[in-house]
C-alpha cells in the first residue's frame, strides 16, 4: 500500500512520455538496485527497489522494451492517527511485495514518434493495470518539439465490506490476509485515473534548452489508505480514513539547462507548481550541477526544496480544532502525513563511471557502458505540530536514498 | 495559485516562442546540446526512481516532463 499508485503514475508517465525521444536509439539494458529508508529510532521503513529494463531495435523505425521493478518493503507504521498515540505500541509492522513488469513499443515515422505502453502491478492489496500512449514531433530545425500523453489506470484496492456504514461507522483493514480471494467480509474498491501531459521543449542557443510541461489528473475512486484509522470525539470514536472519492490535480513545470563549455559543465533548474480539487497547493524548486571531472568520471550535485500546504479536510492533532476536538471536517477525516503542510530538503551526488568504445570491437559489441552510484539525503520540516507518522522523522535525516546502476548500450 | 500557474505558463510560453524569433540552432551548433548533461531525463530509470520515492512522501505529483532530451540533436 505504501508504494503503489504513485508508482504506477510515475511509471506511465516515463514510460509514455520519456521514451518518446530518440531518432534510432542504441540497444540498451539497464539495471539498478535501489535503497531507501527512513532510519528513525521508532516506525523504522526499508525499501529494496530492483530494476531491470531493456530496449531494443527491431525495425529502422520500430523499438520495443521491456522491464521488471518490485519493491520489497519492510517496517512499522503507525495505523491510528490521534494526539495520544503512543508512537512504538501504535505501529504496525509490515512486509509486502509489489512486482510490476512492464512493456512497450515505440513508433518513428519521419520527425514523429508514437509511444504505447502497458504496465501490471500487483502487491498483496493492490493491482493496477495502466495503459499509456505519447505522441512527439519535432519541429522548426529539430529546436522546437511538442509532446503529448495520455494515461489510464484500472486499479483494484483491498478494503473491508463497510457496505451501508456510515464514515464514522467504517473498520479499517487489519491485514491483507484473503485479499483478491474472494474471502467474506473483505471487497475490492475500484480506482481509475486518467493522466494528460503537454511538453513544449525549445532550444534556446547552442548551450541553452528548455521545457515547460503540464499535466492533469484525474483520481477517481477509493483512496483512503484501508489500513489508516483517525481518532475523533476525544478517542470515543476510531474509524477508518475518509477522503474524498475524486481528486483532480494539475501541475505545471519549467526547466533550463544551461552547458558551461569550458568547465566542462551543466547547470540545470526546475520550478514546478502544483494545486489540486483538496486544497492541497505546493510549489518546487531544484539546482543541480553536472561536472565532468576526467573524460571518463561525471559527477554530479543537486538541492532541491520543496513545500506543501495542507488539505482542506486535514486537521492537525496538535491544534486546537483537531479531529479530536471537533470532529471531521464535513465527512472527511485523514491520518495521513501527505495531506498535512510540510516542507522537504534535498541534496544529493552521483558519480558515473563511462566507458566509451572508439572503435568497434574494443568492448566486443557494446559500444558504451555506464556504471554510476548515487545517495539522496532528505530532510523533513514540518509545518504544524502534531502531525502523522512524526516519529518517523525524528531526526536530522529524515530519509536517505542510496542507488547502484549499470548500463549497457551497443 | 491558478493564477499564478498562468503567468508562469504565458511566462514560458513567451519565452520559447521568442526563441523561435532567432535564427534556428543549426545541427552543427549543438555539440553541447547532444551531451548526456544536457538532456534532463537522459537516464529515465533514474528520474522514475526520483519521482517514486518523492511522489510517496509528498501530496503532489505529476507533470514531471514529458518531452525527454528534447534537444533534437538526433
Amino acid at each position: 500500500m505504501q508504494l503503489r499508485r504513485a508508482l504506477a503514475r510515475t511509471a506511465a508517465v516515463l514510460v509514455s512520455l520519456g521514451a518518446v525521444g530518440r531518432a534510432r536509439a542504441e540497444d540498451r539494458v539497464d539495471f539498478k538496485l535501489n535503497y531507501f529508508t527512513e532510519p528513525a529510532r521508532s516506525q523504522k521503513l526499508n525499501v529494496v527497489i530492483p530494476q531491470l529494463s531493456g530496449s531494443f531495435d527491431v525495425h529502422p523505425n520500430v523499438s520495443l522494451s521491456v522491464g521488471y521493478d518490485a519493491d520489497i518493503v519492510t517496517g512499522a507504521t503507525p495505523r491510528v492517527y490521534g494526539s495520544q498515540i503512543d508512537a512504538v505500541s501504535s505501529a504496525t509492522k509490515f512486509h509486502d511485495v509489489r512486482h510490476a513488469p512492464h512493456a512497450g513499443a515505440e513508433f518513428r515515422i519521419g520527425p514523429t514518434a508514437v509511444d504505447v505502453g502497458y504496465t501490471f502491478s500487483t502487491e498483496n492489496d493492490y493491482r493496477s493495470h495502466q495503459l499509456n500512449t505519447a505522441a512527439k514531433v519535432d519541429l522548426w530545425g529539430k529546436n522546437t518539439t511538442l509532446a503529448l500523453g495520455y494515461s489510464r489506470n484500472w486499479d483494484k484496492v483491498c478494503d473491508v465490506d463497510n457496505a451501508g456504514a456510515t464514515p464514522l461507522e467504517r473498520q479499517s483493514l487489519s491485514n491483507s490476509t484473503g485479499c483478491f480471494s474472494s474471502t467474506k467480509g473483505l471487497v475490492l474498491r475500484g480506482v481509475s485515473i486518467n493522466t494528460y501531459s503537454a511538453s513544449l521543449t525549445q532550444v534556446f542557443h547552442p548551450v541553452v534548452v528548455g521545457d515547460v510541461t503540464t499535466s492533469f489528473e484525474v483520481i477517481d475512486g477509493f483512496q483512503s489508505n484501508p489500513y489508516r484509522r483517525v481518532r475523533l470525539f476525544s478517542g470515543t470514536v476510531e474509524a477508518q480514513e475518509a477522503v474524498p472519492l475524486l481528486r483532480q490535480r494539475v501541475s505545471v513545470q519549467a526547466r533550463l539547462r544551461f552547458a558551461v563549455p569550458r568547465a566542462k559543465g551543466a547547470v540545470h533548474m526546475l520550478g514546478r507548481f502544483y494545486s489540486d480539487t483538496w486544497g492541497i497547493k505546493s510549489a518546487t524548486a531544484e539546482l543541480s550541477w553536472e561536472q565532468y571531472v576526467l573524460p571518463q568520471l561525471l559527477l554530479s550535485v543537486r538541492g532541491r526544496f520543496y513545500q506543501q500546504g495542507r488539505a482542506v479536510f486535514y486537521r492537525d492533532a496538535g491544534e486546537r480544532n483537531s479531529y479530536e476536538s471537533v470532529g471531521p471536517v464535513g465527512q472527511y477525516f485523514t491520518g495521513d502525513r501527505e495531506m498535512s503542510p510540510f516542507r522537504d530538503y534535498l541534496v544529493g551526488a552521483r558519480i558515473s563511471y563511462l566507458k566509451f568504445a572508439s572503435e568497434k570491437g574494443k568492448l566486443g559489441r557494446l559500444t558504451s557502458i555506464d556504471l554510476h552510484a548515487k545517495v539522496d539525503f532528505i530532510g523533513y520540516q514540518a509545518l504544524t505540530k502534531l502531525p502523522p507518522n512524526l516519529p518517523r522523522s525524528d531526526g536530522f535525516i529524515d530519509a536517505i536514498v542510496a542507488q547502484l546502476g549499470l548500463a549497457l548500450l551497443w | 495559485m491558478t493564477r499564478s500557474i498562468c503567468i508562469w505558463v504565458a511566462l514560458a510560453l513567451s519565452l520559447a516562442l521568442g526563441a523561435c524569433g532567432r535564427h534556428a540552432v543549426r545541427p552543427d551548433e549543438k555539440e553541447f546540446l547532444a551531451d548526456r548533461i544536457m538532456q534532463g531525463d537522459y537516464d529515465k530509470q533514474d528520474v522514475a526512481t526520483d519521482q517514486h520515492v518523492l511522489s510517496n512522501r509528498e501530496g503532489a505529483s505529476g507533470g514531471y516532463g514529458a518531452g525527454g532530451g528534447g534537444c533534437g540533436c538526433n
